[in-house]
């Protein structure tokens, strides 16, 4: 834990400077004085620097690593792969809803989960997969008229 | 008296068994669409759904508003509870504490102790909106942006106290929130602030898409690191471990208490709403807590106290209302526009010129939330066992309803990515021992705290003293001090350190012991989220095996 | 089987056939035709800068709603929120679609001054084919009913006795009661604060409670109050005095001088693609014109405080210039002020 401290330290630090060079044109005080736009901003990006350094050096001088919450579940090596792989796919897949519709794109992403991660390739999944965003789409497009994107596979 | 006549006559208008039968229906119907989140918000429940209540006379269209308007509320501690996802924004602060508890096999019992307190907390809300309203109404005209300001501050150096065992994590997760909630045009000058000249972020980031991909897309994959073979949740068997027992009840009347009074006095501020109220309160009530250590390890009082704030902040945000015809929440602006639909002109004279409309509408309120008790009580058990919902079908589902909430709420595509990067940093901030939940608080607050500041030092032309010169806002302030001063001091006090090994390991054996006990009494089952069932095999043959009961692994 | 899985089951198979049904025949009335209006564009949609229950959202769908009801219109034009950056997103969205026919916007005012106010506008008003105007809000100053001071150049006055201590509340810098605010503080030479508050409440509270003195805004905004005698008129930024106020004076005849500010301050149109084709700009043109000559139409335009408009064409085009005209050099110092 304390190696990841020490990077999350930084990581943080990292940011806070980011913040503060992408807020460095906004101005600190505006009319008779008043804290402007910038006020603030600046004020948290160098706290964030500050808060990253602390974290970085209180994991290179502590001597007893800091005690996380209750992690009374163990987490294994094939979990985190699981957790990591639905996360990619889930990144990769979302954003296609716009490009091959929400119903497609929504199919994809549980067959996709079902029968590549989950490793369940029998009828159920498949049902699901179907089932859930014909669902969805149904309740929030026309129930609620809120449009979702169709995609060039369904009329507009 | 006459309000109470007033009241009272309300409710005798309101229980007609064609208006009982409509309020029935709205409960449920905001139930259901409560837990879609995107939808969960009330304010926008009520904007879908009133199209349905317009077609029905004026009072029984805003007594089933009334009860669309509590479903709503109660689905989204339901999901907060059950989940850990949030699908409206004052129940957040349920996931905290109320999830722990489902996580100890007393789902059934927080959402109870939800129920409930909701109830008191509403009826000391009715109660107060009836006695309390002219003068409560001329205090909320004086609440200007001074003690606004006092008010946020003090709910941001409450969130400090919840920052969990690392002060500088919970210290950096609450900047970052803070940064984040700067990101969009500024409101005061005009100013584009971290857009990256890109117009999607120049109205902010959406909140609902932050908690979406912070606490319901990031608990998923939280979930999926864990070994096959654990269970997720203990559903109890047996109607006596699904609702609150007298212990708890007892434990929390001061929570309830609490929750509904700050609730009632954050909705009648215009601009206070229900998710400063829960906020508030349930930092307050961490630190006034005999308990304190057990918050954000399952709490009960962690669930009743910002219940009740939610609950009577809507008496609370009826009084500038009806008092004024100044919405004090969104969920009221939503009754302000029902209320003008139907032709009632809500203004500064309402109480006088239009009593019989009144008096309904609140004794409406009421109801709804009578009727949520009655209805949803019973059905906790039937809530509960959503959790036996294989979890293999149930987290792409949310999956694919946060794409689906993210989306929804602009219509844009940004929204999406933006949806994964909040994923991406919640995942993040649970490994890195980051807790998530001050982000979310500092960047609800943040802007609130910002604005109300800044305004008070262009009236003040940049004095800091006009905090202290005005009474409400001193008094504000004076209270914040007070109770800072008290967390800190009861931390050092001996009697009062977090609790040794000794006590924790105690208590955990007390815990056991029941488990134990109640195991042997066939009073628990564990639910293996992974296993295939094995009746599957069973199935195939034709055999018929009895429901879930698998060996723990 | 366990119980859940057959449910699960029988629930899937049953919702599938319904979504399939159901997707069916939505796909089939989705390009429906426009009955029996010949030549008229299919499947338009109607953009709008505001989420459901917003100002324009409202606004568009109470122009769908009437020219249904009047039997002008007999589809079904959805309504599109594009929200983002208060008016920019939908004009690039506009922008994006040169020459289609079957998109068209409703815009205000405040469009222009979002492409001034934007450090990178990916899209302006001007890109665009404003079809017509329908409707303009009149602007009226309302103050405490117990302010010391009765017309808005009685205010003035005051305000020159005190320099930079009078406040007048609002929105966002860049809204349009600043920016005359700010035209007009120029050739008075008096100067005042400006104070923002996101929504319309807490701007009256802050006026009824002392901390501001003049708020600029619609007649709906404060009519509640004006007739509980909170609040009271002192100005009105119209040719002509106002129906039911005829005691409040116009801001022309205080000779309060406007300088290049035009008369409609915030107003609402209809706009469309670029390069849209005249046949169909003309055919919007008739078909608002119908709207706008209902019954409906005029009671609806009442309620809401607007004035009825009907701008076309180059008067159109005049118009959004002497607007933006106006508002640029104002908008650029405050984007240039650090």
């Amino acid at each position: 834990m304390r190696r990841l401290d020490l990077a999350t330290g930084l990581v943080t630090a990292a940011v806070g400077a980011f913040a503060l060079y992408d807020a460095s044109d906004l101005a600190m005080f505006g009319e008779g004085h008043v804290p402007s736009a910038g006020f603030f901003p600046k004020i948290l990006a160098g706290l964030l620097i500050f808060l990253g350094l602390l974290l970085a050096a209180m994991s290179l001088w502590a001597s007893a690593p800091i005690d996380d919450d209750d992690d009374d579940v163990e987490t294994s090596r094939s979990g985190k792969i699981k957790a990591a792989t639905v996360l990619v796919v889930y990144a990769v897949i979302a954003p296609l809803v716009e490009l091959i519709g929400y119903i497609p794109a929504m199919i994809l992403l549980v067959l996709v989960v079902l029968y590549g991660i989950e490793r369940r390739r029998d009828f159920r999944s498949a049902i699901v997969a179907v089932v859930m965003p014909l669902a969805t789409y149904y309740v929030f497009a026309h129930l609620f008229a809120i449009p979702l994107p169709n995609g060039p596979l369904l009329p507009a | 008296m006459n309000a109470l006549e007033n009241l009272l006559e309300g409710l005798a208008q309101a229980m007609t068994p064609q208006n009982l039968l409509w309020v029935l229906i709205g409960v449920t119907l905001g139930t259901i669409v409560g837990i879609l989140p995107g939808l969960g918000n009330p304010a926008a429940v009520l904007a879908v759904l009133l199209p349905l209540t317009l077609k029905l006379p004026p009072t029984t269209g805003l007594i089933m508003m009334a009860g669309l308007y509590h479903g709503a509320k109660f689905a989204g501690s339901t999901t907060a509870i059950l989940l850990n996802i949030p699908t409206e924004t004052s129940s957040v602060v349920l996931c905290y504490d109320g999830h722990k508890l489902a996580r100890q096999g007393r789902a059934g019992p927080a959402m109870g102790m939800s129920a409930i307190s909701g109830f008191i907390a509403s009826t000391i809300g009715v109660i107060a909106l009836t006695f309390l309203a002219p003068i409560v109404a001329q205090f909320a005209v004086a609440f200007g942006p001074p003690e606004f300001a006092a008010l946020m501050v003090f709910g941001l150096l409450l969130v400090i106290t919840v920052t969990g065992k690392s002060p500088v994590k919970g210290f950096i997760s609450m900047a970052v929130g803070l940064l984040l909630s700067t990101v969009g045009v500024d409101l005061f000058s005009g100013t584009e602030r971290f857009t990256f000249g890109n117009i999607n972020l120049f109205d902010g980031v959406e909140f609902l898409v932050l908690t979406l991909g912070m606490f319901a897309v990031s608990e998923v994959l939280i979930n999926l690191e864990h070994v096959r073979g654990k269970s997720l949740l203990e559903i109890p068997k047996g109607i006596r471990n699904l609702l609150p027992n007298k212990q708890d009840l007892k434990e929390c009347r001061g929570a309830i208490a609490q929750g509904s009074i700050t609730g009632f006095i954050v909705g009648a501020v215009p601009g206070g709403g229900s998710t400063i109220a829960s906020f508030v309160s349930y930092t307050l009530q961490k630190n006034m807590s005999r308990n304190r250590h057990k918050f954000g390890k399952g709490a009960m009082e962690g669930v009743a106290a910002p219940e009740a704030a939610n609950n009577s902040e809507v008496g609370g945000a009826m009084v500038p209302l009806l008092s004024l015809g100044l919405p004090g929440s969104a969920s009221t602006a939503v009754m302000l526009a029902a209320l003008l639909l139907f032709g009632v002109q809500p203004g500064p004279r309402l109480f006088e010129t239009n009593p019989e409309i009144v008096w309904p509408v609140i004794a409406s309120l009421y109801l709804g939330n009578f009727a949520l008790i009655i209805l949803n009580l019973p059905l906790i058990p039937l809530w509960v066992r959503l959790l036996k919902i294989p979890y293999w079908v149930l987290y792409p589902s949310i999956l694919v309803l946060a794409v689906v909430g993210a989306y929804s709420v602009r219509g844009s595509i940004f929204d999406i990515y933006m949806l994964i990067f909040f994923s991406l940093l919640g995942y993040a901030f649970r490994k890195l021992g980051i807790p998530p939940t001050p982000l979310l608080m500092a960047f609800v607050l943040g802007p609130e705290a910002e604005n109300a500041i800044r305004q008070s030092l262009i009236l003040s032309d940049n004095s800091l003293m006009i905090f202290v010169q005005r009474p409400i806002s001193a008094i504000v302030l004076g209270l914040a001090v007070l109770v800072i001063v008290w967390a800190i001091y009861s931390r050092r006090r001996p009697g009062a350190l977090p609790p040794t090994k000794a006590d924790i390991q105690q208590d955990d054996d007390m815990d056991e012991l029941t488990e134990a006990q109640q195991r042997e009494a066939g009073e628990i089952i564990k639910v293996d989220v992974f296993a295939p069932e094995p009746s599957d095999e069973a199935r195939e043959d034709g055999r018929v095996t009895p429901s879930t009961h698998s060996p723990e692994r | 089987m366990s119980l859940t899985t057959s449910l699960i089951k029988r629930m899937a198979v049953g919702a599938a056939a319904t979504a399939l049904v159901v997707t069916g025949a939505t796909a089939c009335s989705g390009s429906s035709s426009t009955g029996g209006d010949a030549g008229a564009p299919k499947n338009v949609q109607f953009i709008v800068d505001t989420g459901p229950g917003g100002g324009s959202d409202l606004f568009a769908r109470e122009l769908i709603k009437i020219a249904r009801d009047n039997k002008i219109l007999t589809d079904n034009w959805p309504v599109l929120a594009k929200p983002e950056g208060g008016g920019l997103g939908a004009m690039a969205f506009l922008k994006g679609k040169p020459g289609q026919n079957n998109f068209i916007s409703a815009f205000t005012s405040k469009w222009i001054i979002a492409a001034q106010a934007a450090s990178s506008a990916p899209a302006q008003l001007t890109d665009l084919t404003p079809i017509v105007m329908l409707a303009d809000e009149v602007q009226v100053v309302a103050a405490p009913a117990n302010a010391p001071f009765n017309t808005m150049a009685e205010f003035i006055e005051q305000a020159k006795a005190h320099p930079g201590e009078m406040v007048q509340t609002g929105g966002s810098p860049n809204s349009v009661d600043n920016l005359v605010a700010l035209e007009i503080e120029k050739t008075s030479g008096v100067k005042w604060k400006y104070l923002s508050f996101e929504d319309g409440a807490p701007r009256i509270t802050a006026m009824l409670r002392g901390d501001a003195q003049i708020d600029i805004g619609a007649l709906p905004d404060f009519a509640d109050q004006i007739e509980a005698g909170k609040l009271k008129l002192i100005g009105v930024f119209s040719d002509k005095r106002l129906d039911g106020y005829e005691n409040v004076p116009t801001i022309a005849e205080q000779n309060i001088n406007l300088g290049e500010f035009p008369s409609h301050l915030q107003f609402r149109g209809i706009a469309g693609p670029p390069k849209m084709a005249p046949e169909s700009v003309q055919f919007y043109v008739d078909f608002f014109k119908k709207v706008t000559e209902t019954d409906a139409w005029k009671e609806y335009l009442k309620t809401e405080g607007l004035r009825p408009q009907l701008v076309t064409g180059d008067d159109l085009a005049t118009q959004i210039r002497e607007f933006s005209d106006a508002t640029k050099p104002l908008v650029a110092e405050m984007v240039a002020k650090p």
